[in-house]
């Protein structure tokens, strides 16, 4: 009997080692250079990195990089920002030249003429030229129900190629949007005619291959793992110092942190999960960060058609009853600075000067008390014609930040007499109460890089959308729709600012919105490295730059 | 023995009949559609007609019973459907995060079959000596300490104060030690204290006696006769946890980057990706069921007095 028991324990370590085997394929075939790095990967130097200064650069990812499709929207930004381009791009705010070296506007704003850049080529060796940008604009455009962030999609009537070297798009209006549309990851950059499928769109049938002109090659990807990219030798720019760049899916931020240490990956960086906390400890510890502030800003959004925060008084008393430097203080340790606006300052013609609400809990009781929200028999909490002042609070459960915000308004709030009762919710309960106005407020952060402001305006001004749910109760939300669709088309410089002008002072009066913190976008790399560069937006990740120390 | 066993695999038929029902229409139940579901994580807006040529591009036009019916056909021929995000077929994916999956939960059986043995052998034997009271306080601790805490500790004792083994990541052997050991932690204390419960019942047991008298020594009747039995229960209460190892591994999925079922069912959740969570929920339940039969045959093996199915 003794026998069985040793043999039943013995055919379970045989089949573990059988696992382990059929485990080990998954890095054959890797390059070498690579396979040297899954080596160190096995046995870190914990805490200090790894002596050897190698070809791979290995950088966290949050998630699985995706189909790299560049035409749908299910892959990761930062890796089809890799791999493809667009005729433009956005870096610090402004449109800086891409695959379009130059282009001229018309002056009724109707024609773009780009003129594309010369022996750019694809990684597979084709060559990129009008004939192929017209293909995949024209894949997009014919999916552009698919897009709705984009505004130029329905004004493009008309995609011409008169040589090799010139684009010309026409549209039916002026779209100013058009340019920042083409600075999205995705859908509208360039795939290589090899990598589009042999029937139909990449929308509908993939691609065959991740072929683009960016500055890496898609090598290896193992799906929920990891995936490696090779320096593209074709690329027309300046290549990358590494010869390999690879993403490993860490979902975890501690985990991450833990890998950071122990020399596993050489950097991190994103806008949402890397903690004040992580942050710093990993500072102090030695670790290269940088941090610099995107154009994404967490605001609480109020229902303005709300059975409660319908009452423009409670909304104004909350404006006033918001400390916002307690949060950045409190939940970011200062690293996010608190907001004046829902739009960045650095969102084209949308720093308007409107001075925010100062902090003034004072001013937020007498504010209640003059409408008519009193205390009454002992209640700390306000009422008015029997009705309490209870506001629901929802949130994204899985942004765990946002629950932080939340206790912390809770309690400035219970301070002027305003109950919120904190409601987490998952994501698409969320999206659907949001949408429906089932809610008192809610805290989200605005879409920040090419979608301001245009995407943004478009989604608050089309009916339906969330967006547009949470100004349902402004008082001049008509008015507020037409200026912000004429936004999107106005060509006339001075005509635009004082729209702008009117929506910012709009949004103000009728307190919909409280900016609440500026979010940062965080980077940490190892310290022998250097050449983070920040300056792209919240969701890609810039490591063209990134070399060995000297 | 394998009359039992057709027996049970015929059983199994109704038994996944109900589950797939079940699942089926319970996932229906979650607030939220997967249409809408879908349009959101595209960032497409929520419209009328989005809706309807989203609903007809995943099939869910139709009444819901149709569905099922459709469903079961395709599920009868093997095909449990295209996952709605990747539009790969569910069996493809399944069976990806299920190797994964089930590499971790076979190395954590193979600590908690190793450990607790020892553990509650050595516990039982050396009742109220030190080594018992040590384990049986590691038992308390092991059973009480959750897992994401547990994982984290691992990883700076391991990776970053000793650096033998590496954070995260599935590429190798070494990288399995560390998230199996923490999935394995909390049973490897129930068992060590059931062993030794077991164990010590056993040895009050007249047939021990009996085979003392019969001339056996102490060691002899004990490994020939309290051993085998005390397992019993062991083996019993490990079929059923089995599946649960598989099911419930996605906090020590998380923390080690580990890919897996477990990441792949809540993500599913999160997108209403209804396909792949009914092929989730089928696929636990066929591994439940035979896990269950697997430890009743063992159990049969180490006691011949259990006659599976009672033939005669």
């Amino acid at each position: 009997m003794k026998r069985n028991v040793w043999s039943i324990l013995l055919i379970f370590a045989m089949l573990l080692s059988l696992a382990a085997c059929g485990q080990k394929k998954t890095t054959e075939g890797m390059p070498q250079e690579t396979q040297e790095q899954g080596a160190e990967n096995q046995e870190p130097e914990a805490g200090a990195p790894a002596e050897e200064k190698g070809d791979t650069l290995v950088v966290r990812a949050a998630k699985d990089i995706g189909d790299m499709n560049p035409h749908t929207m299910k892959s990761q930004m930062f890796a089809q920002d890799w791999v493809y381009e667009s005729l433009v791009a956005m870096k610090n705010g402004e449109i800086v030249p891409e695959l379009a070296e130059r282009w001229e506007v018309s002056e009724d704003g109707k024609t773009y003429t780009f003129h594309l850049r010369d022996n750019v080529k694809f990684s597979d060796g084709s060559d990129f030229n009008s004939k192929i940008a017209k293909k995949n604009i024209e894949a997009v455009m014919a999916h552009a129900d698919g897009y709705s962030f984009l505004q130029s999609l329905s004004s493009i009537t008309g995609v011409e190629t008169p040589d090799e070297g010139t684009l010309v798009l026409t549209l039916s209006q002026p779209c100013n949007s058009l340019l920042s549309d083409f600075t999205f990851s995705r859908p509208l950059v360039m795939l290589g005619e090899a990598g589009f499928p042999a029937e139909g769109d990449p929308y509908d049938y993939g691609v065959t291959e991740p072929i683009g002109t960016g500055m890496w090659v898609l090598k290896e990807y193992v799906a929920d793992q990891y995936a490696v990219f090779e320096r593209n030798e074709n690329y027309w720019g300046e290549k990358p110092a590494f010869q390999y760049l690879r993403a490993v899916v860490i979902p975890d931020v501690n985990t991450a942190a833990s890998s950071l240490k122990a020399g596993e990956i050489d950097l991190m960086m994103d806008s949402t999960q890397i903690t004040a906390e992580l942050y710093e400890e990993l500072g102090a510890a030695g670790f290269y960060t940088a941090k610099a502030p995107t154009t994404s800003i967490s605001n609480l959004n109020i229902n303005t058609a709300g059975e409660i925060t319908g009452d423009l008084q409670v909304r104004l008393a909350m404006e006033y009853a918001t400390d916002k430097q307690a949060i950045s203080d409190g939940i970011f340790n200062g690293l996010q600075e608190p907001a004046t606006a829902y739009f960045s300052t650095e969102v084209p013609y949308t720093d308007t000067g409107i001075e925010p609400y100062p902090y003034d809990p004072e001013k937020a009781k007498q504010i209640l008390e003059e409408s008519g929200w009193i205390c009454e028999n002992g209640d700390t909490i306000r009422s008015k014609d029997g009705k309490r002042l209870e506001i629901d609070l929802i949130y994204d459960s899985a942004v765990t930040k946002d629950m932080d915000i939340g206790l912390i308004l809770q309690s400035q709030y219970a301070e002027v007499g305003i109950q919120l009762n904190i409601v987490p919710q998952d994501s698409q309960v969320y999206r659907e109460n949001w949408t429906k106005g089932d809610f008192g407020v809610l805290i989200y952060s605005s879409w920040g890089g090419s979608y301001e402001p245009y995407a943004t305006l478009a989604a608050m001004a089309k009916d339906g959308d969330k967006f547009n749910t949470v100004q349902k109760g402004m008082s001049n939300k008509a008015e507020l729709d037409r200026v912000m669709l004429d936004c999107l088309s106005q060509t006339d410089e001075e005509k635009l600012a004082e729209n702008f002008v009117f929506i910012m002072q709009s949004f103000h009066d009728e307190a919909v919105y409280v900016p609440l913190t500026v979010t940062n976008k965080l980077g940490i790399m190892r310290s022998d490295m250097t050449g983070m560069d920040l300056a792209t937006g919240q969701d890609s990740m810039d490591v063209s730059g990134i070399t060995w120390a000297e | 023995m394998i009359r039992y066993l057709l027996k049970q695999m015929l059983g199994l038929v109704p038994l996944l009949f109900l589950v797939s029902a079940a699942a089926f229409f319970l996932i229906r139940l979650l607030p939220v559609d997967p249409a809408t579901a879908y349009l959101n994580s595209i960032n497409a807006p929520v419209t009328e007609e989005s809706l309807q040529l989203v609903k007809e591009e995943l099939g869910l036009e139709d009444p819901v019973p149709v569905q099922y019916v459709k469903w079961l056909g395709q599920v009868l021929q093997g095909d449990l459907g295209n996952s709605y995000q990747t539009k790969r077929p569910v069996t493809e994916e399944l069976k990806t995060d299920l190797k994964y999956t089930g590499i971790l939960a076979l190395a954590a059986l193979v600590w908690v079959l190793a450990l607790s043995t020892v553990f509650g052998i050595l516990s039982a034997e050396r009742a109220n000596s030190f080594w018992d009271r040590l384990i049986r306080g590691f038992t308390f601790v092991g059973a009480a300490i959750p897992k994401f805490w547990l994982g984290f500790l691992l990883v700076y004792l391991f990776s970053l104060k000793w650096g033998v083994l590496p954070v995260q990541g599935a590429t190798s052997l070494s990288c399995l030690v560390l998230p199996s050991f923490t999935l394995a932690c909390s049973y490897i204390a129930t068992y060590t204290k059931l062993l030794r419960n077991s164990i010590l019942e056993m040895k009050n047991q007249p047939f021990v006696t009996y085979a003392r008298i019969r001339g056996f020594t102490r060691r002899q009747a004990v490994w020939r006769h309290v051993i085998p039995n005390a397992l019993l229960p062991v083996l019993t209460a490990l079929g059923l946890h089995i599946g649960g190892m598989l099911s419930g591994a996605v906090i020590v999925e998380n923390v080690f980057s580990w890919p897996g079922l477990g990441r792949m069912c809540v993500s599913a959740v999160a997108a209403r990706n209804y396909p792949m969570i009914q092929g989730y929920i089928l696929l636990m339940a066929v591994i439940f069921v035979a896990a269950n039969l697997i430890s009743d045959m063992a159990c049969a093996a180490l006691n011949p007095r259990i006659r599976l199915g009672g033939n005669k």
